[in-house]
């Protein structure tokens, strides 16, 4: 009598997990009955359903160089690395993406580093990728091997995108989670010619939310800000125009992100 | 560059024929400073100046009262700066004293506005064992080691300072341990009354002495707390009770009852002996086969 109640018993902690309903077992041969019920916690999927995947979900190829008639060398306008970005810094249609945490220039090699470590890594039937920085426009100029310094600017060698900090260079979006991206895409960020770090579109709110908070619950009466706008100690005479209005959060091209 | 130093080409051609002049030295009237810096951003700079000198002569950095004041302005103007590039290729040493603006202005996180450590009056409401032990210098590993141990039987230790705790206990109905607080102290404390595994932990330990111990409103001595521990658990010995308690009563009955269990055993045995003189056989089949084949 014992032996096949056990078994019931045992088939019935099988079945545990997968039946949701209360689950009756007879207990020993009074034939009492026995409602079993177990604590679910279920979490809801996320919502794929406004998400289109374009015609072709890979990331498009970039040119080498601009198609332009005429080749012009350009001044080196060191400012343009220098600073927050203003452009591509929110998500538009993915989720996930690379955030470029310093200045820098991205050459044609890094666009294709990051084009083919994407385009192999990521499942083109649930996932899609679009570019956030414009191919390479920006001459670079160099001397040939040998060359005597003098003779005037020398010849353009290639073209770069600068980059701003602050900005998203490539997105991800779809049918996907962000833990299955980030692990490429931390192999490509760490690639680039500046930090860069795979982020979602939560961790990015949650990033300038923390930034927020620190600059609001800073305990230093003395912030940057107070001291520059004052003129403390004469200390503008050290400073730039552009720290007035980053408030010593950016030095050259280099983002200070522990600084508030 | 030439379209807009245009613009500020006169306000910076003056400062360099000043410059020239030497008049930098020390701006003694409003108008020479005018002269020296532009138009607007003198204004600014000598609102820096001013307020520089507010914050020199209030010298306490009080934060409530500085926060309040004005921060000064952006200036309205800037001069067109001229000279070196800004270097953005590689990272280039600030200036020094750029460098201690840095240090100054870092920032620094918010501090709770409660401390973190217990109070207390909450460690002598919430726990049914108190235990006042004696705290000789001991290593910090071994601390935290005795910590750990306690910890598995959910016994805290507690560091209080015994001019913190004795005006707590005096307004307290605690105040009859107050004679144990005289040295360096540490209070180990529980939710359940595990006076044994406490000794037991403690008796490896010969830096710290219990002095006495407060265990569910009672207050024991050190050998009050050995003879706590010795007893049996509480289920025990209400089972122990229980049985004593019921021991006499059904001792009682069963007197009561002997007689007349006795009178029916005597008058069953009586049957059945009759039974068996009757001729036993077609009352009780016996086993063996009595019938031949």
């Amino acid at each position: 009598m014992a032996t096949p109640c056990r078994h019931l018993e045992v088939a019935a902690a099988m079945l545990q997990w997968r039946l949701r309903a209360p689950l009756l077992t007879r207990a020993g041969a009074a034939g009492v009955t026995m409602a079993r019920a177990g604590l679910k916690k279920l979490v809801m999927p996320p919502d794929y359903s406004g998400i289109v995947i374009p015609e072709k979900p890979k990331l498009k190829f970039l040119e080498r160089a601009p198609a332009v008639p005429k080749v012009r060398r350009e001044p080196r306008r060191l400012r343009d690395i220098r600073g927050p970005s203003r452009e591509a810094t929110d998500f538009t249609q993915g989720q996930f993406g690379i955030l470029a945490l310093g200045g820098g220039y991205l050459r044609w090699g890094h666009l294709e580093m990051l084009r083919l470590t994407i385009g192999r890594a990521m499942d083109p039937r649930s996932t899609f990728a679009i570019w956030r920085v414009p191919a390479p426009t920006k001459p670079v100029t160099r001397k040939s091997l040998g060359h005597r310094m003098g003779g005037g600017k020398g010849p353009i060698d290639h073209y770069v995108t600068p980059v701003k900090s602050g900005r998203l260079v490539v997105e991800l979006g779809g049918r996907c989670e962000f833990q299955e991206v980030a692990p490429f895409l931390l192999r490509a960020a760490r690639k680039l010619p500046f930090p860069a770090v795979p982020i979602s579109r939560a961790g990015l709110e949650r990033m300038r939310r923390e930034e927020e908070e620190r600059r609001v619950g800073n305990e230093n009466p003395w912030t940057f800000e107070r001291m520059v706008r004052a003129n403390m100690l004469g200390m503008r005479r050290y400073l730039s125009p552009c720290d007035l209005h980053w408030h010593g959060r950016y030095w050259g091209k280099f983002f200070l992100r522990h600084r508030v | 560059s030439g379209s807009r130093s245009s613009q500020f080409g006169s306000g910076e051609r003056k400062q360099r024929n000043c410059l020239k002049n030497g008049t930098l030295g020390a701006p003694t009237s409003l108008g020479q400073c005018r002269s020296l810096m532009g138009e607007g951003y003198g204004a600014a700079g000598l609102r820096g100046t001013l307020m520089l000198q507010a914050a020199q002569t209030s010298a306490e950095p009080s934060a409530g009262l500085t926060r309040a004041l004005p921060a000064g302005c952006p200036p309205a103007l800037q001069l067109v700066r001229r000279g070196s590039k800004a270097v953005t290729r590689h990272w280039k040493a600030m200036h020094f004293q750029r460098q201690k603006l840095m240090a100054v202005t870092e920032y620094v996180a918010p501090r709770p506005a409660v401390p973190p450590r217990p109070l207390p009056r909450e460690a002598f409401r919430d726990n049914r064992m108190i235990a006042v032990c004696q705290y000789n210098a001991m290593a910090g590993d071994d601390v935290v080691l005795l910590r750990h141990y306690l910890r598995r039987h959910n016994i805290e230790v507690k560091f209080f300072l015994n001019e913190i705790v004795r005006p707590v206990l005096a307004q307290s109905k605690y105040r009859n341990l107050l004679p144990l607080f005289v040295a360096r102290n540490l209070l180990l404390v529980s939710r359940e009354a595990k006076a044994k595994e406490m000794l037991r932990v403690l008796k490896g330990v010969p830096q710290v002495n219990l002095l006495g111990a407060c265990i569910d409103d009672t207050i024991l001595s050190r050998q009050g707390v050995e003879n706590f521990a010795k007893l049996p658990s509480l289920e025990v010995v209400q089972g122990q009770a229980v049985g004593a308690l019921s021991l006499l009563p059904s001792q009682t009955s069963s007197l009561l009852q002997c007689s007349s269990a006795h009178l029916t055993a005597l008058l069953d045995q009586h049957i059945r002996r009759l039974q068996e003189g009757e001729g036993g056989a077609p009352v009780q089949p016996s086993p063996e086969p009595t019938g031949a084949h």
